[in-house]
């Protein structure tokens, strides 16, 4: 005895039902690159398409659609904006764990994820960089409010590869209110060379919360860096982050370029780590002008890994020798 | 009007649809050691299989079947492949609460064991019970990417287990221990009843949080070691948000400078006598908010200092 089939799905109360918690009035598609094909309708999960990128085309702009990456599902971006999600309101949703969640990879160097799009979200994606040394970039985003949420970045399978550019860019161009939610970045072992997590060029009120951020040889820059052209930057926060980097030449963990001042925002319960090199740098007090209007609470900074001591406040009076 | 029954269960858009916010999009088994057989199709609660054993091998790989296991299963695990959870992306999830979650009891041979051979499985809300005094493992990993959430060990009387959890070198890369609950069930300040409580062998990437361990550990009760393929991979590991009491003054938590950095944050320790110093011994780690207390009476304080120097 099986399920009671509704191959075309069932509505309640005019919402489509699918299981987990999310609720749409949208579209739902399905994606598995082992089992699906374009020719499908990828309306259910035993008739998935086989790319997001035929996907995205299905997909009607602010009306909540849905994509539904499936276990196992592999998509390799190629070239520059291979995937670009250009219409607003879509979600891609990955379903799995472990090794098994969707996962996309990048094989040329200057491959890369764009959102271009405004109020999108992703979640549940395993961004992975396959086999090619020195991306440059490969997730951007411009679009307003795009949130990466239970999302992970992990290098190479074995973390053997450089990483010329930042993992995640948000450009000059970039919109507002980018959100990263409980994700973990890690993306390469602590014998390659990395250009960082985050490089962001421009936008207001992007958040940073719950994340595990591992960046074990950034070798200048901050892991989170803003590069802005603009002189101020607005409303930034970062709450609730462990930050881990293991060069000793890096300026910051969060940093900025020279006379980009950042207004508003605060900094929370957030642990900063990175060895050999001196509490200033593990933060960065003169670099970065964080200082307008940006409140900073439980910030704690740890400067070498030895373990003979513990992270301290952030402007505390107790300081390493170090 | 009373609800509208699926009894054979409802799939939508070919996904089966529960109750709860799990979703998946592979096969859904159920099993049930009271009311079901290992003949049954398992595809609902009322045709549930009888043991966890079968279902996973009905499972198929890489596409994330999950498993729920009715409240009070029992099931004796009897040897060392009893449990083996070998096939790619298995999620195992037991309903019920307290006594009534699913149970499995490792007895008869000291290898009975919980075994996480696949990669990218999960297992949720189980209770494993020691039926004997000596228990290699409750669990082994040798796949990658395991999830292991709320589950809880019970030990005997006079248990004396090598391990709850033990990776071995080759297995564990991204594995999640979430919530695992381990209350000493007899005097732990007599006799060693752990060697370990969570062991891995070149750790890499692990999370282990919200983990709850009263017991008599006879070293680290959270701890990793170097072993083979050991090297630059052996980083970006994050231990936190863990209470762990210990009975001996034997470090609480214990991790080998080739998994380094390693985040350490948040963990509310107790170590029975000797220096506070000693709960833990991290070689190479990044340590904040850490608090430890090494005798009765007084409250726990941070440790080590902040900004000593080592």
């Amino acid at each position: 005895m099986t399920f009671t089939k509704y191959p075309n799905g069932v509505s309640s109360f005019g919402l489509p039902v699918v299981g987990g918690k999310h609720i749409t009035t949208g579209s739902i598609f399905f994606v598995d690159s082992n089992t699906g094909s374009n020719s499908y309708d990828g309306k259910d999960k035993d008739h998935p398409f086989s790319t997001l990128v035929y996907a995205l085309t299905k997909c009607t702009a602010n009306k909540g659609d849905i994509i539904y990456a499936m276990p196992g599902h592999v998509e390799d971006c190629t070239s520059d904006g291979y995937i670009n999600m250009t219409k607003d309101g879509v979600s891609i949703i990955g379903i799995g764990h472990g090794w098994l969640r969707p996962r996309i990879t990048f094989s040329a160097a200057a491959a890369s994820f764009n959102i271009d799009a405004n109020d999108i979200l992703i979640q549940n994606i395993l961004f992975n960089q396959s086999t090619v040394d020195n991306l440059t970039g490969p997730i951007e985003i411009t679009g307003d409010d795009v949130t990466l949420l239970n999302c992970e970045y992990y290098g190479s399978s074995n973390l053997g590869l450089d990483l010329a550019g930042w993992a995640i860019t948000l450009p000059d161009t970039s919109g507002d209110r980018f959100t990263l939610e409980n994700c973990r970045l890690i993306v390469a072992n602590t014998s390659e060379t990395v250009g960082g997590l985050v490089n962001v060029g421009g936008g207001e009120g992007h958040k940073f919360s719950n994340s595990f951020l591992v960046c074990p040889q950034r070798s200048s820059g901050g892991m989170i860096h803003m590069s802005s052209a603009a002189t101020e930057q607005f409303n930034y926060r970062f709450e609730n982050l462990v930050m881990l980097n293991n060069s000793s030449t890096m300026a910051a963990m969060i940093d900025a370029t020279s006379g980009v001042t950042s207004v508003g925002g605060y900094i929370k319960n957030v642990y900063m780590g990175n060895k050999d090199t001196n509490e200033d740098n593990v933060f960065g007090v003169t670099t970065p002008e964080l200082q307008t209007e940006f409140f900073i609470s439980k910030l704690y900074i740890l400067d070498t890994y030895d373990a003979g001591e513990s992270g301290f406040l952030f402007g505390s009076t107790t300081v390493s020798a170090t | 009007m009373g609800l509208t029954e699926f009894p054979n269960g409802l799939s939508s858009m070919g996904s089966p649809v529960t109750s709860g916010t799990y979703i998946t999009t592979g096969s859904v088994f159920f099993v049930d050691s009271n009311t079901g057989l290992d003949s049954y199709n398992g595809k609902d609660p009322d045709h549930a299989f009888a043991t966890i054993d079968h279902a996973i091998g009905h499972c198929t790989s890489g596409v994330c079947d999950t498993i729920f296991v009715m409240p009070n299963h029992a099931e004796t695990i009897s040897s060392s492949t009893g449990c083996n959870v070998d096939v790619d992306g298995v999620a195992i999830i037991g309903l019920g609460n307290g006594e009534n979650r699913p149970t499995l009891t490792l007895a008869t041979t000291a290898s009975a064991k919980v075994e996480l051979a696949g990669h990218s499985v999960w297992i949720e809300n189980l209770l494993l019970k020691a039926g004997i005094d000596a228990v290699a493992h409750f669990i082994h990993i040798s796949g990658d990417w395991p999830t292991i959430k709320n589950v809880e060990t019970r030990n005997t009387k006079s248990m004396v287990a090598d391990y709850l959890i033990m990776s071995t070198s080759g297995g564990g890369r991204g594995a999640v221990i979430d919530g695992l609950k381990h209350i000493d069930t007899s005097d732990h300040l007599v006799g060693s009843h752990l060697t370990h409580a969570i062991h891995f062998e070149s750790p890499k990437h692990v999370e282990i949080k919200n983990c709850e361990i009263i017991a008599h550990c006879a070293s680290g009760m959270i701890s990793s070691s170097s072993g083979t393929g050991a090297g630059y991979n052996e980083f970006g590991s994050w231990i936190h948000n863990n209470i762990l009491a210990s009975a001996t003054t034997d470090q609480c938590i214990s991790w080998s400078s080739d998994c380094q950095p390693t985040a350490i944050t948040d963990n509310l320790i107790s170590v029975h006598g000797g220096g506070a110093g000693g709960a833990m011994g991290i070689e190479k780690g990044y340590l904040f908010e850490n608090y430890v207390v090494n005798v009765a009476g007084i409250s726990h304080v941070l440790s080590p200092p902040a900004g000593a120097t080592a």
